[in-house]
């Protein structure tokens, strides 16, 4: 064999360095498990949406590997996603597979998510349980129709709204924005004025507080005197001076109760005392009786008087002049 | 009818006609190189001299040429895709391009320049020197001793060296996103990979394969028509250079209209 010369050697080497570049840079892009440690797992969807080849596979936001195959299902029912994702992570007990926009510019992902967090998506019914339910997002394009829908269904709304929309109607609005304009006013108001109370309160709340601190450390330093006095055995001096008290308050209770027995006496018999009191008076003040008529008639009274003034000057007369009325004699 | 309307009609009759002759005289050329295959002794020891010459001494130029266009594309990318467009598509739109449109297509019309016009001026110096009807006197066959392994080279070359000038071209723009644009190697090798199918490495094949032969072809052709000393040969070099430039730019949107 001959000696290769030096052209050939660099030929080849570009060659080599060539295809090395290729097929590595083939691999590198393709993302190619060079540890590995992929398997595959596929799913099932109704329809796969703008899924392509190589789109990133995720779970909970970390790209877990690629999708490999999109395939139409023999049957035409359905779309089978395989995926190739790396071994190590575990997914969830009741993975589902969703297809989705990765960005607002075209790129899709295939998230493995657990089902019960998305319960209102109508994963596809899969039989196999090696196989993973999956459901389509509307993709950007569908999303877009529908804001179509709705931007036609605005101007209709604005249409009419346009139409409804008289200069009465402005007014109205007006006078019902003064309106609220002065409720607002009236309700910052009031919440100012509660504001105000509340703070009054609390400031109350927390003097009373600090008052109940007080209290309570006052009540604190007497129970510490009473523990002290408990403590220094002057207990048993106070206990034989309380008993003494109470037989001394017995004894008073006793005397208090003869004293009001007595009382309840006197009681009644000057409630007796005003019942006669009393009907006096209203014979008085009907005239009967002596005093009765004496009170009642003026003539009767001045006679009266008149005779007490001449009863009085007899006696005067009779202290005077006694011989002239007795006359003594022994025999 | 007056002869003024008659002068578009006969210039576009003449252009037909010598634009199908040129091509038919370019195929015969062609046809009578892949004629001489199975005379490998005639044209195997020259191949890899040629393969040398056309693949090995173009990688220098290829790989600047590439470099530099990676490094513009990301400059350009990022400058285009300032506000909502993420950062992460410089990547994708350098390793996009790079690999289906610009790697073989640049590479193509450096080549078309630099191995083009060396062909036809060695084969046009050759023609007018007589050296070619000298092979044909002594009974070589020149389209098997001259032609063949430059279009084996040409079309087997031409891919090593595009291939390697992409993949320098991508990490030109790597290296540009890394340093000048606020970039990190994660985003860009997302951005790469995230619209890479592998069609792109066979489209780009493709493409390269074609390329090559093309730019050989064209060369060995206007070498071989080359006529009138070395004025001629300086103008079968500008012919070469041009037409083979036409024809890369053709056949990109060719390939372009037809696989993708």
């Amino acid at each position: 064999m001959r000696t290769p010369n030096r052209r050939e050697v660099m030929v080849g080497l570009v060659v080599v360095a060539a295809l090395t570049v290729t097929v590595l840079g083939a691999l590198f892009l393709k993302d190619f498990d060079w540890s590995g440690d992929l398997v595959v797992v596929e799913a099932l969807v109704e329809e796969a949406g703008q899924l392509r080849l190589g789109n990133a596979v995720k779970v909970r936001g970390v790209e877990i590997g690629r999708v490999e195959q999109i395939v139409v299902e023999p049957s035409g029912e359905a779309i089978r996603v395989r995926m190739r994702v790396t071994s190590s992570v575990t997914l969830p007990s009741d993975a589902v597979v969703l297809l989705a926009p990765e960005s607002m510019f075209g790129d899709w992902q295939a998230q493995i998510v657990s089902r019960s967090a998305f319960p209102r998506y109508a994963f596809f019914d899969v039989a196999n349980e090696d196989v993973l339910p999956g459901y389509a997002l509307p993709d950007l394009s569908r999303l877009t129709a529908a804001a179509d829908e709705i931007a036609e269904n605005l101007t209709v709304l604005t249409d009419r709204v346009e139409l409804a929309f008289t200069e009465e109607t402005a007014l109205n609005m007006k006078a019902a924005i003064d309106n609220i304009g002065e409720v607002s006013q009236g309700l910052s108001a009031l919440v100012t004025q509660q504001a105000e109370s509340f703070d009054r309160l609390t400031g109350e709340i927390q003097t009373s507080a600090a008052e109940f601190g007080l209290a309570a450390r006052a009540a604190r330093g007497s129970f510490d005197e009473v523990n002290r006095i408990f403590g220094q055995g002057s207990a048993d001096t106070l206990v034989v001076d309380a008993r003494t008290a109470i037989r001394n308050l017995r004894d008073a209770t006793g005397r208090l109760g003869e004293t009001a027995d007595r009382l309840d006496n006197a009681i009644r018999m000057a409630d007796t005392a005003f019942v006669r009191f009393d009907r006096l008076g209203r014979r008085l003040e009907a005239g009967e009786g002596t005093m009765g008529r004496l009170f009642a008639d003026s003539a009767l009274a001045f006679r009266a008087e008149s005779a007490l003034a001449e009863l009085n000057a007899l006696l005067q007369d009779f202290r005077e002049n006694p011989r002239r009325y007795v006359r003594l004699s022994i025999f | 009818m007056p002869i003024w309307v008659l002068r578009p009609f006969g210039w576009l009759g003449r252009t037909v006609i010598e634009t199908s002759a040129y091509v038919g005289r370019w195929g015969t050329l062609v046809w009578q190189a892949v004629r001489a295959l199975p005379q490998r002794g005639l044209w195997r020891p020259h191949v890899v001299p040629q393969m040398a010459r056309i693949g090995v001494e173009s990688v220098p130029i290829a790989l600047f040429i590439a470099l530099f266009t990676g490094i513009v594309l990301a400059l350009q990318a990022s400058y285009t895709f300032t506000g909502a467009v993420p950062a992460y598509f410089v990547g994708a739109l350098v390793g996009k391009t790079m690999i289906i449109e610009l790697g073989p297509v640049l590479t193509g019309l450096a080549l078309s320049g630099r191995v083009g016009a060396n062909i036809a001026a060695e084969l046009g110096t050759m023609r007018v020197t007589e050296q070619i009807d000298a092979l044909e006197t002594l009974g070589y066959d020149p389209a098997g001793y001259l032609v063949l392994p430059r279009l084996l080279a040409g079309t087997l070359m031409f891919p090593a060296v595009m291939f390697l000038a992409t993949a320098l071209g991508i990490v030109g723009g790597w290296v540009t996103s890394l340093a000048l644009l606020d970039l990190t190697t994660h985003e860009f090798v997302r951005g790469l990979r995230l619209f890479y199918e592998p069609f792109d490495i066979q489209f780009a094949l493709i493409k390269a394969f074609s390329f090559g032969a093309a730019i050989a072809s064209i060369g060995c052709f206007a070498g071989f028509t080359t006529g009138g000393g070395a004025e001629g040969v300086g103008k079968a070099a500008t012919r070469a250079v041009v037409v083979s430039s036409m024809v890369i730019l053709v056949l990109d949107a060719f390939w372009a209209a037809t696989l993708l």
